[in-house]
């Protein structure tokens, strides 16, 4: 990982289309502003990585067509 | 074509019914390819079947079924990526996930699957900011009569 020190109102490029700015530090939360095309996605880290998770578990959910049909329809097996 | 699934066995795809994810879904970035198979006897879930792995599959479902309230803004940047023109080309899918130790059955609502069903593209994204959370349990014996008994998990 590349680590860097800014100070508040400094800006990092990354590649050619992203710039990320520190707009402000408080305490110890810090502000970041970014730049970046449209189709380049940013997301908290942690919401990332927990439909990441939630996906895995969803995939590994075991039950068949004919079980889950019959939950919905309250039928008794 | 034909394919080994892990929980269909051999199946027949029909290449005009594969649906493209250009960026896989999340944990799964590298399988792009999915068709959605409807088992009569699972209505209304379907099975979104990946064509690159046959062990992969999601239980899915539309989630206003459950959840008639359910509404978010599909961004442009989404829109554009799916082409989609209208309403008449979108189709919103929650992933469902079935828990073992509790038997609760849940929905994603915080990161709806979008697919655009004429071009045959989609794509999962991820809500910022929404109210919603990845595990919203659904009570059938309230499905009807009452939507708000839905619970959030």
């Amino acid at each position: 990982m590349l680590v860097l020190s800014r100070k508040k109102g400094e800006a990092l490029m990354i590649g050619d289309d992203i710039e990320l700015v520190i707009v402000g530090v408080e305490g110890d939360q810090v502000r970041v502003g970014i730049v970046a095309p449209k189709h380049v996605e940013i997301h908290r880290k942690e919401i990332y990585l927990a439909i990441q998770n939630s996906n895995k578990e969803a995939s590994s959910s075991i039950i068949d067509a004919h079980q889950l049909g019959n939950l919905f329809r309250k039928k008794e097996e | 074509m034909i394919m080994e699934t892990q929980r269909f066995g051999e199946i027949t795809v029909d290449d005009d019914k594969i649906i493209l994810f250009p960026q896989g879904v999340p944990g799964f970035e590298e399988q792009h390819r999915y068709i959605i198979l409807q088992p009569e006897e699972s209505a209304p879930f379907s099975f979104m079947q990946s064509i690159d792995d046959g062990e992969l599959a999601f239980i899915v479902v539309n989630p206003f079924l459950f959840f008639p309230d359910y509404q978010f803004d599909l961004p442009d940047p989404v829109q554009q990526e799916l082409d989609i023109r209208s309403d008449a080309d979108v189709m919103i899918l929650s992933i469902v996930s079935v828990h073992q130790t509790s038997g609760d059955i849940t929905l994603n609502l915080a990161a709806p699957v979008v697919l655009n069903t004429g071009r045959k593209l989609g794509k999962q994204i991820i809500l910022n900011g929404s109210p919603y959370r990845t595990k919203h349990r659904i009570e059938f014996d309230t499905r009807q009569e009452d939507q708000s008994q839905a619970k959030d998990v």
